[in-house]
């Protein structure tokens, strides 16, 4: 099988370098372009060779967001994985509402990057506490507030999960504790991940129809 | 609470009340004199005047027998003599003295030509002596045996026409206990009815005038004041103006009081009657001027004008209280029977009177409304006033709500106040962090991960220095952690921990073992607490991962339950705690932590290995669930 062609785009050299030495290491990945700022990076994109993209938000010449948009707006589309020097839930959160999968400690070790990559492309993606908090906070908050749409439509049991993994069990216990395959609790997560960027997607093209800036067609 | 009309056993039984009344009144005045008393009804009269006994004619007498009603004889004169011979065959022994139970208006009595005794007041303004029993004592020596003559000269006014009771003669010491009682019954209790009617009237028009929208209380307050006044009648024997005149004012107060009962008694059922009751003041007002104009011009038309005048009122204050009784919503059951009784023995004994003012009965035989109108006024300011009373608890009540409403709208709003402050501060914090972890990605964060790939990239990969990066970005990480809202939750800091640490954990190769308990919440857990508590247990695992040789580690976290804390573990299967020397300063360090934490550091051997305990004690009062 040949290996994943994956992108790479952080402004800082020698940690895109680093990431570039790390990701190499692994015989099932291969880094098919590295970018420092958004202007390659968009080239990159639109090349269409990669499957996923290591990106970092704050680029010298704008901001990460509108990459991961344009990624994942392709058919078929990259999965992006935000690398974070922290992995804070809000870094990360605004990645995933872009639409994002996945993230990244940016001095994560090879081995762990390659299994994240590896992960991600057969349809997990982490989670941390601070992560799974900060949306049941707010899943919460929107519920209380009765702003009509309750938190992207959020089942039970993708609620469920998020209030197990705030209370700091592993994927793996998880899946013990509500008798799932650790499978099916990576999948519920990367789907609250997509549900979050379709709602912020509609809610884009919502405030951007409202600001004029997009007009649909009515059709015949 | 909808009544139509009185049930039917109440008509019954509040008649029979009023019977039994009338019956009680009756008795008392018909106080039969002692028996040895000489009860004198055979007697002899003329119509005439004269100073004394010996100017009176002797031809004209009459034979008539007592009690005499003027009215029903066609006597229409002022003045009128009775005499009657009396034979005594032994003089009397003791004081003897004559009772005059009933006379209209004022008496003189004379024995054998001499006067023994006279109302106060012989000449206009005539002594109001109906209603007064009067006693006179005979002087030792006046009684003869044999014949005796007494003469009575009775006084009234123009159609005012008197009247004369039989008379009694007897000892003194008999006939006063008799005179004392129906002077108590007919004078005393009588006076003591006008003051109280007259109090009320005081008290009532207070209210009103406090209230002036509760015309109720204005219009009891003038019917009792009218029938104060009219109630004079009963007692009052000197008057400031003519007997004639004082009638006049008598029938106005009549007309007064009736009119104002009315008004009341339409006020009281809330409902207005435009109509009747303009007919009412008409009616009132109509009275006031022709009777005063009749009085003034001195007149008798006066006197039928009054009887007119007075019947219509007490019609339709019969109507009123009829419409009343069907129409009242608003009183409690007993108030509404009270009241009901009240006005029924009222129309009874008022009806009586008026037949026997109207000179239809004997009229000597006394009036009883005196009595029984008080009774009414009574029932009604009771329930006026008990409805006042009424009216203040339920304000009292309404207060207290009000009070307790505004109370908790206090609380609440006070609760909100500190939701919002709390939020606030959270959003504070929140913002605080968020701009923290921007400097800090670009800026420490980034210069770190860099510092160790440029590390990396020129070989120079010792792993001391990257160690001591690798820390210094951990310990970072701790830092914007615990700056995350964690809601007193001690299983969401270790969860922190757990991802913080599982990275390191894989990459020195020890298999990690959780086993987390759920903790009860830690209160007032703030952000600098969540960072000691991170950094204590990181720097156990990290002590655990350097120092250890341990190829296990094993993460404990329990509630004891019996002293109250949660403890927090690390244990190794490496080198025992006696071996550690190097350990020493991170472990002065982490029981010094534990200390700023209010909590305690043990450390123990585990053999094989090391357990470093963390103890956080919970405040006494947390719920120990």
């Amino acid at each position: 099988m040949a290996p994943i062609p994956v992108l790479v785009i952080e402004d800082d050299p020698m940690t895109r370098e680093a990431l570039i030495d790390k990701i190499e290491q692994d015989p099932g990945l291969r880094v098919c372009g590295a970018a420092g700022d958004l202007r390659s990076g968009r080239q990159l994109i639109a090349a269409g060779e990669a499957r996923v993209a290591l990106m970092d938000l704050g680029l010298p010449d704008g901001d990460g967001t509108e990459l991961i948009l344009e990624a994942t707006a392709r058919t078929p589309p990259m999965e992006v994985m935000v690398i974070t020097v922290f992995g804070d839930e809000r870094h990360v959160v605004r990645a995933i509402e872009a639409g994002a999968t996945g993230y990244l400690l940016k001095d994560a070790e090879a081995d762990s990057i390659a299994r994240s990559i590896h992960d991600l492309l057969a349809g997990g993606s982490p989670i941390s506490t601070s992560i799974a908090r900060y949306l049941l906070r707010r899943f919460r908050r929107e519920q209380s507030a009765g702003a009509g749409e309750p938190a992207a439509h959020l089942t039970p049991r993708e609620i469920e999960v998020l209030e197990v993994v705030s209370r700091g069990y592993s994927n793996a216990e998880i899946g013990r504790l509500l008798e799932l395959s650790l499978h099916t609790v990576n999948s519920h997560i990367k789907n609250i991940y997509r549900k979050l960027a379709v709602r912020s997607r509609s809610e884009a093209v919502f405030e951007a129809v409202q600001q004029g800036l997009i007009h649909i067609d009515k059709g015949p | 609470m909808q009544r139509t009309w009185f049930p039917l056993a109440f008509w019954p039984g509040a008649l029979l009340v009023a019977l039994i009344l009338w019956y009680v009144l009756e008795t008392l005045y018909r106080l039969p004199p002692p028996g040895d008393a000489l009860q004198i009804e055979q007697v002899e009269r003329l119509v005439g005047h004269a100073a004394a006994p010996a100017g009176l004619a002797a031809a004209g007498w009459q034979p008539v027998r007592l009690p005499e009603d003027w009215l029903h004889d066609g006597i229409d004169g002022t003045e009128v003599w009775y005499r009657a011979r009396i034979d005594l065959d032994v003089p009397p022994n003791r004081l003897w003295a004559i009772l005059l139970p009933g006379v209209n208006l004022a008496a003189a009595v004379y024995f054998n030509g001499e006067l023994i005794g006279a109302s106060q007041h012989l000449e206009e303004p005539l002594s109001q002596d109906w209603n007064r029993p009067l006693l006179f004592t005979i002087p030792n020596g006046h009684l003869r045996p044999g014949a005796n003559d007494l003469h009575v000269r009775v006084l009234s006014y123009p159609s005012g026409h008197g009247f004369m009771a039989p008379v009694y003669l007897g000892p003194e010491e008999l006939l006063r206990p008799s005179f004392q009682d129906r002077t108590f019954v007919q004078i005393q209790l009588s006076r003591f009815i006008t003051m109280g009617t007259a109090f009320m009237s005081v008290f009532l028009g207070l209210i009103w005038w406090l209230r002036r929208s509760e015309a109720v209380y204005g219009w009891l307050a003038l019917s009792t004041l009218f029938w104060s006044a009219h109630s004079l009648k009963y007692h009052v024997s000197s008057i400031p103006v003519t007997s004639f005149e004082w009638a006049g004012l008598l029938f106005l107060t009549a007309v007064g009081f009736s009119t104002a009962v009315s008004m009341f008694m339409i006020r009281f059922t809330e409902v207005r009657r435009p109509w009747m009751e303009r007919l009412l003041l008409g009616h009132a007002a109509l009275a006031i001027v022709v009777l005063l104009v009749l009085t003034l011009l001195g007149t008798d038309v006066m006197y039928t004008a009054a009887q007119w005048f007075v019947s219509v009122a007490i019609l339709l204050a019969g109507i009123n209280f009829v419409r009343m009784a069907a129409r009242i919503r608003h009183l409690s059951e007993t108030d509404f029977y009270l009241v009901g009784a009240a006005v029924l023995i009222v129309l009874v004994v008022g009806v009586r009177d008026w037949v026997l003012i109207l000179g239809f009965m004997e009229r000597s035989r006394g009036q009883y409304t005196q009595y029984a109108i008080p009774l009414l006024l009574g029932v009604l300011g009771l329930v006026l006033v008990n409805r006042f009373v009424q009216a203040l608890r339920a304000n009292e009540r309404f207060t207290e709500e009000l009070t307790a409403t505004v109370d908790a709208k206090t609380r609440e709003l006070e609760r909100r106040h500190a939701e919002i402050r709390e939020l606030e501060r959270e959003r504070a914090l929140a913002e605080e962090r968020e701009r923290l972890m921007r400097d800090m990605h670009d800026g420490a964060g980034g210069h770190l991960v860099s510092s160790m790939a440029l590390l990396r990239a020129k070989g120079l990969d010792d792993p001391d220095v990257t160690r001591a990066l690798r820390e210094a970005l951990t310990d970072l990480r701790l830092m914007i952690d615990s700056l995350d809202p964690v809601d007193d939750d001690l299983n969401t800091v270790l969860g922190m921990l757990r991802d913080r640490m599982q990275q390191p954990l894989a990459a020195s190769g020890l298999s990690a073992d959780w086993r987390l308990e759920p903790l009860p919440p830690l209160r007032e857990l703030r952000p600098e607490q969540v960072l000691q508590i991170l950094r204590i247990l990181q720097e156990a695992l990290t002590n655990v991962i350097r120092h250890a040789g341990a190829a296990r580690v094993t993460v404990t976290a329990e509630y004891d339950r019996e002293r109250n804390l949660a403890r927090i573990c690390v244990g190794d299967d490496g080198r025992g705690p006696g071996d550690g020397s190097r350990r020493g300063r991170g472990l002065t360090n982490m029981a010094t932590r534990a200390e700023r934490l209010g909590g305690r550091l043990t450390l123990e051997d585990a053999g094989p290995g090391t357990r470093v305990c963390l103890e956080i004690p919970y405040a006494a009062d947390t719920d120990r669930a």
